[in-house]
């Protein structure tokens, strides 16, 4: 008698392949760093009648200081200094087409997979991701910088950047954002320094608290590093960059949603509006991400560009 | 619909042409859409190159929402505000062509500049610089006085930084030998700066014909 063998049910009773019930992420880079407290988030502009939000920086509280004055001398007057930077929000979107065919074989629990409510999930990440981008574009903008082109990033050349910042009297805890390739010369300098300065790796809970991007602390700054980091001198390196608070702020805005429109989604904790448009003559859901954002530049001193080769 | 006939009594002449991929195959960049820019320069940004001091230029893009670009794109407010901090917008025609060069992404448009080279092997995008071209291009916004010679004043700030870090060096060398050699490299950095600005503030004058 024949065996029931493999091959004999392959086909009508067992399959070449079935679909694991989780997917994997493609590798991607995922640290939304706008969270950093570093970037001032300067709140909505919804229902503020403008798109652009003007932040006014003043010298008050310690800018002018008083001066010795004569008894019976009148003293003069003084007018304080001010400027203003100015974010601009402007429409950030995404969108994802889906067939009824697709999204119905999808074997996975609701909003795990490739459905229409994975794809609204994941738009909160696209935001925050572009946002990031956003922001790490800054850099070219800095009037300071330090590091060579294509040379590769060295504590000596991070400590220019912590004394450009200490220069201008910044204060609190800095912030250094670099692109990944900068993080491994400088982990690779640090292995010839003695003395006290250390690394202080990540933990799980610091990674939890201040997001994917944390790569620890170095001499007291906080160091993230993301992918979105520009590159400079026509590809040859990478300009990242450290940061004071108030360097760089941050403005949203959220579509309102429209009644009568199609189903709206609105993921916890983010300014994306998600809108499902149907195509019903095609079989086809039209999954929309929505959402507004401005970044700028607010006090150029409190920051300093980091350049360092790109290559390995 | 084609004729399928014979048209002449010595035979047909067609001619073939290189084939075309479909429009779905076509070649392109695996990365992010990234929008135009134009290269600005910020009066106390220099770098030492090759034993010269040439401008370590920045990018203004065209990027909706960052720095005062409009949700259109429109870069007027940006440039505006980068004008008044005292930043050079170079426009696109210093250079023959253009330098911000337009390339066809997964994701719509990749705006590179023209000393960037990008290629595709085995998926993999990887792009090369073409710094010989890049130095060149830098060099000529100077001679062409696109952007003005360096202020001396700013590249005392960078030579004082960098005898800083030699100073630095060299106190650490007496104690710790594996820093001797970053000294090296470091003092005869120092030295080139150094002659680049006396270059720089007293050059040559021009020889005198025979």
């Amino acid at each position: 008698m024949a065996n029931i063998d493999f091959a004999a049910l392959s086909g009508n009773a067992r399959l070449s392949a079935v679909l694991h019930r989780m997917i994997e992420l493609k590798l991607a880079d995922r640290a939304e760093l706008y969270k950093a407290p570093q970037f001032i988030n300067f709140g909505s502009l919804n229902g503020t009648g403008s798109s652009a939000l003007q932040v006014p920086v003043v010298g008050l509280a310690g800018t002018d200081l008083m001066a010795a004055v004569g008894d019976g001398s009148s003293v003069s007057n003084t007018s304080i200094t001010s400027s203003a930077a100015t974010i601009t929000i402007a429409r950030q979107a995404l969108r994802y087409d889906i067939t009824d065919l697709a999204s119905l074989t999808d074997p996975l629990a609701a909003g795990a997979g490739v459905g229409v409510e994975g794809l609204a999930n994941s738009m909160a990440i696209a935001f925050g991701m572009r946002l990031t981008q956003m922001i790490t574009a800054l850099s070219s903008g800095l009037s300071q910088s330090v590091g060579s082109t294509t040379v590769a990033l060295t504590v000596a050349t991070f400590f220019d950047a912590i004394y450009k910042l200490q220069l201008q009297s910044n204060d609190g805890e800095f912030a250094a954002v670099l692109a990944p390739q900068q993080i491994n010369h400088l982990i690779n300098s640090l292995r010839s320094e003695t003395g006290p300065g250390q690394y202080v790796a990540a933990t799980q809970d610091q990674i939890a608290a201040k997001g994917q991007g944390f790569r620890g602390m170095l001499f007291g700054v906080s160091l993230y590093t993301s992918s979105t980091v520009p590159t400079a001198n026509a590809g040859a390196d990478r300009l990242g960059m450290m940061t004071a608070t108030g360097a760089i702020g941050y403005a949203t805005g959220s579509p309102a949603p429209i009644q009568g429109a199609g189903a709206i989604i609105l993921p916890a904790g983010s300014q994306v509006v998600v809108e499902l448009e149907r195509d019903a003559a095609s079989g086809l859901t039209k999954v929309i991400g929505n959402s507004f954002a401005g970044v700028a530049e607010i006090q150029d001193l409190k920051a300093v560009g980091i350049l360092s080769k790109l290559a390995p | 619909m084609s004729a399928t006939f014979q048209t002449s009594a010595s035979g047909p002449s067609i001619q073939g042409r290189a084939a075309e991929r479909p429009g779905s195959m076509r070649e392109q960049l695996p990365t992010l859409a990234s929008p135009p820019f134009w290269y600005m320069h910020h009066p106390a940004r220099w770098q030492l190159v090759e034993g010269e001091w040439l401008p370590q230029l920045s990018e203004m893009r065209s990027d909706p929402g960052v720095n005062r670009v409009d949700k259109d794109g429109n870069t007027d407010q940006a440039e505006l505000a980068y004008r008044r901090k005292g930043w050079t917008i170079i426009p696109w025609d210093v250079e023959p062509g253009g330098y911000c060069v337009a390339f066809e992404g997964h994701r719509g448009p990749v705006h590179m500049s023209k000393w960037e080279k990008p290629s595709v092997f085995a998926g993999q995008l990887t792009i090369k610089s073409d710094g010989a071209g890049y130095w060149a291009f830098c060099r000529r916004l100077l001679a062409d006085g696109i952007i003005a010679r360096p202020d001396e004043r700013f590249i005392d700030l960078i030579i004082a930084d960098h005898a800083r870090k030699v100073d630095d060096l060299r106190g650490r060398a007496v104690t710790q030998p594996a820093v001797a050699t970053s000294l090296n490299i470091e003092e005869e950095r120092l030295a080139v700066m150094l002659a680049a600005k006396e270059r720089l503030v007293n050059p040559a004058a021009p020889k005198a014909k025979k």
